[in-house]
Order: structure tokens, then C-alpha cells, then sequence
């Protein structure tokens, strides 16, 4: 038999899945390949090896042996295990929020490095915002902009004119701000947006996190732009991200 | 779906049921399913009588949710048992585990899944209400939290503890620390620190 081609990598595990008696599948998102989804054979045993290192949440080393459907993973070490994190549940629902996003908005096997950036800042980042969810909103507009949906906050997506200070719509089909006139001569549904939020957008989309952070927003508004991208998202993914819901309940 | 064209009829249908349970595949499916064709028929009617048997009798117990025959199961009703002491375990499998070391004379609550939140798994899917009524109610003065020890366990236990820690009753976990014989070389970070913090004179 042929030996395995074997190879390294590095990444964040997003989430692990059980596959027969004590094997799982992992998913995991590496600076150099993307989003991986590799066999972790007998993790779920307590004496196995890799049990601790191959949790979600965790950025770690692997050496991987090429397979002919999946890859199986032979050896990891831990880079960094996140521990303040996942011995805190209000920074877990964040952290597997993030890992969420991640997973849905990316596909399999195609590099990113911005995006493994994002969620490595993300997560490292967590504890300092505890008490704010502005990171949550700032991690959302960063994944819509760096895979290509960011929304249109500077023009109205009908007309193209550059947008007056004033409140608007926000069309999710359109993927932007829709101007004020162009929204009422418009028979499709949009979501009334307030130049405060309208602002706040802009805010998370162009400047540093350190910036954002040093917002000081009122929690009405915050409230308002997380339904906000919170139903774009959902729209742009077709899909639920379900791990927000815990947060919810955690934090109330 | 595995319908092969030499599978006809029951056959075909029993390769599907099998390979409906945990851990089997497509050839292994297969393979039991002409195995039992060649079993002699006392012997599959009496694992086709196991199978409904199992079904029939085994309900879950209306105070801890473990499986059981008679209602409340043999740990619930047993009285030479600790009825001050509440084990949380996510699967009923795990009763059979802590039963079989011996070493714990309490009670127990399973709680049937353990917090995924990626999965949209919420508390509201858990026997978490039924846990808190019988602490409320009983005179309970500690619970042990021994979901697993992964990020999904432990989220439960944090969750569990959150809810059960204002009751004023004592809310411990089972001991994190190096397995026997496991090598220290391959303990992870998590664990090893554990295992140091929660040492014990020798």
C-alpha cells in the first residue's frame, strides 16, 4: 500500500459533528486552505490523544493524511485554546456565534485569510467587549463585506444618487439603502433605517474595530441595526444562524 | 439511498432499516441483513420480539427521564439510596457508566441532549424544568453536574448552574484530570492545568 500523502495546517475548529462509534468530523477554518472538514478518529473516547485539542473554538496546528473521500487528521497541538472563553457562557454563545457565520458564509476548500483574521481577532477580542454586543455587529458587516455582500450604504441601490441626510429604506433584495423616494415610489417590502443607523453601518463597515468600540451608541439604535442585519443576513444566506437565539437568552 | 437491484422486496427493506442505525453503512447493512436470512427462525423471531419487546416496555421515568420498566425506575424508588444528591447526565447511557463504577449512591436526572447552539438545540429542548421542580421541591442539597467534558457540556453545566446556584444548593462537577493510562505527554492544555489545579495529596 501506498503511504498517505500527508500535509500541515493550521486553523479554527468551528465545530465538530459525531460520525460512527467514536470518530467525528470536524469542521475547521485554516489560514491557508479555507474551510476543511476533516475525520478526527476516535476523539470521542476519553483517552484518545486528540480528544481536548479538536474542540470548537480552538486554533490549533494539525497534520492532516490525505484521503480518497475525506482527509483524516493524524497529530494536532494547540496554538491557542481560547480557555477564558469557554469557561464563560455568554463569551461561548459569542464565540460559536462567530463560528457560525464563518462556517455558513464560507465554502469548503477555498482560501481566505481575511476571513480567518476576522474570526481570530474576533475571538480574541471577546472578553474585553463583555458587556457590549457592538462586536456581534461589527463581525456581521465585516463577513458581508469580505465575501462580497457588503450592503450599499452610500448610494440608494434604485437611482444611484448619493444619499441626504435623512431616514431611509433598507432593501434586502437590493442589498442597500434604498433613498426615501425611490422607497415610496417602490412596491417592494424595505425596512425603514434611521440616519443614526444609517451612520452606524457606515461605522462598522469602514473604520477599525478599535474606532467602533469607542463608540458610545445608544441601546435602541443597537437594537435597531442588529434586526437590521440581522434579517439581511438571513436573506443574503437563506439560512438561519441558530446559535443567535442562545445568545439572546443568555444575555436577558 | 443503497436500493441495490439484488436486493429485492423484504430484503431490501431490512438492508434500509439497518442502515438507519448509528454506525452502520451501506456493506455492513447488507451483511446483517443476509446473515439474519440465513439465522434459523426461532432465533429471528426472538430478535424481532427483543426489538418490539423494547419498545413496549421501556418507558421513561416521570422523575429522573432514565429509561426504565417500572415507573419510577429502580435508582428513584430505591430507598437505601441518597435522595439528597441529584446527578445530571446527558444521555441514559451515562447512568449506566457512573452505575457500573459503584461509586455514587445518589440519584440522577437525565436530561435527554445536552445546549448546541449551532445546531438550534436551546435549554427549552432539555428536562431542565422537570430537574428545577424537583429541587424546589425535595430535599436536595447538592447536584452534580457530570455532562461531558466538551464545549457542549459544558455550556449545559454553566447554563444548569446559573439556574440552580440561587436556589442556595450546592452545585459541584466531577473532577478534571489526567486518565488512567493515558500518557501526560498527550493530556491537553485544558486538561493538564486542570488535573495540577485539583491535585490531591498522595
Amino acid at each position: 500500500m501506498a503511504r498517505p500523502r500527508t500535509y500541515k495546517s493550521e486553523g479554527i475548529i468551528l465545530k465538530g459533528i459525531p460520525l460512527g462509534e467514536a470518530d467525528r468530523i470536524v469542521t475547521i477554518y485554516t489560514l491557508g486552505s479555507g474551510k476543511l472538514r476533516l475525520v478526527a478518529k476516535g476523539v470521542r473516547r476519553s483517552r484518545s490523544r486528540m480528544s481536548g485539542y479538536l474542540e470548537p473554538l480552538t486554533y490549533v496546528s494539525i497534520s492532516v493524511a490525505e484521503g480518497r473521500n475525506i482527509d483524516t487528521i493524524t497529530e494536532v497541538e494547540i496554538i491557542q485554546s481560547f480557555r477564558e472563553i469557554r469557561e464563560d457562557l455568554l463569551l461561548v454563545s459569542k464565540g460559536l456565534y462567530f463560528a457560525e457565520i464563518v462556517d455558513k458564509f464560507t465554502v469548503d476548500r477555498s482560501p481566505g485569510s481575511a476571513e480567518f483574521k476576522l474570526l481570530f481577532d474576533g475571538l480574541g477580542r471577546l472578553k474585553a467587549s463583555y458587556t457590549t454586543d457592538l462586536a456581534l455587529r461589527y463581525f456581521e458587516m465585516q463577513m458581508l463585506k469580505i465575501t462580497g455582500f457588503g450592503p450599499e450604504i452610500y448610494q440608494c441601490v434604485e437611482c444611484h444618487t448619493e444619499l441626504e441626510v435623512d431616514s431611509h429604506g433598507f432593501s434586502n433584495l437590493k442589498g442597500g439603502i434604498l433613498g426615501s423616494e425611490c422607497r415610496s415610489k417602490s412596491s417592494e417590502p424595505s425596512a425603514a433605517i434611521s440616519v443614526g443607523a444609517i451612520k452606524l453601518l457606515r461605522y462598522l463597515q469602514n473604520e477599525s474595530y478599535d474606532r467602533v468600540m469607542g463608540l458610545n451608541i445608544p441601546e435602541v439604535l443597537l437594537v435597531d441595526v442588529e434586526k437590521l442585519l440581522g434579517s439581511y443576513i438571513r436573506y443574503v444566506l437563506d439560512k438561519k444562524i441558530k446559535s443567535k437565539e442562545f445568545i439572546g437568552l443568555i444575555s436577558s | 439511498m443503497i436500493r441495490r437491484h439484488q436486493d429485492v422486496g423484504p430484503v431490501a427493506k431490512l438492508v434500509e432499516e439497518f442502515h438507519k442505525l448509528p454506525g452502520i453503512g451501506p456493506k455492513m447493512a447488507q451483511r446483517l441483513s443476509y446473515h439474519i436470512i440465513r439465522m434459523p427462525n426461532s432465533e429471528a423471531a426472538s430478535l424481532a420480539e427483543a426489538i418490539v419487546g423494547v419498545k413496549d416496555r421501556i418507558v421513561l421515568c416521570s422523575v429522573c427521564h432514565n429509561i426504565t420498566e417500572s415507573d419510577p425506575c429502580n435508582v428513584c424508588s430505591d430507598s437505601t439510596r441518597d435522595s439528597a444528591r441529584i446527578c445530571v447526565v446527558e444521555e441514559a447511557l451515562d447512568v449506566v457508566s457512573l452505575e457500573r463504577t459503584g461509586a455514587y449512591r445518589g440519584l440522577y436526572h437525565v436530561l435527554h441532549g445536552v445546549i448546541d447552539p449551532m445546531n438550534g438545540i436551546g435549554p427549552e429542548n432539555l428536562k431542565i424544568k422537570s430537574l428545577l421542580d424537583r429541587i424546589k421541591n425535595g430535599t436536595v442539597t447538592e447536584v452534580i453536574l457530570a455532562t461531558n467534558p466538551n464545549l457542549e457540556g459544558e455550556a449545559t453545566s454553566m447554563y444548569l448552574q446559573r439556574l440552580i446556584s440561587p436556589l442556595g444548593i450546592l452545585v459541584t462537577r466531577p473532577a478534571r484530570g489526567l486518565p488512567v493510562g493515558g500518557d501526560l505527554e498527550y493530556a491537553d492544555e485544558v486538561t493538564l492545568s486542570r488535573a495540577i489545579e485539583g491535585r490531591q495529596e498522595f
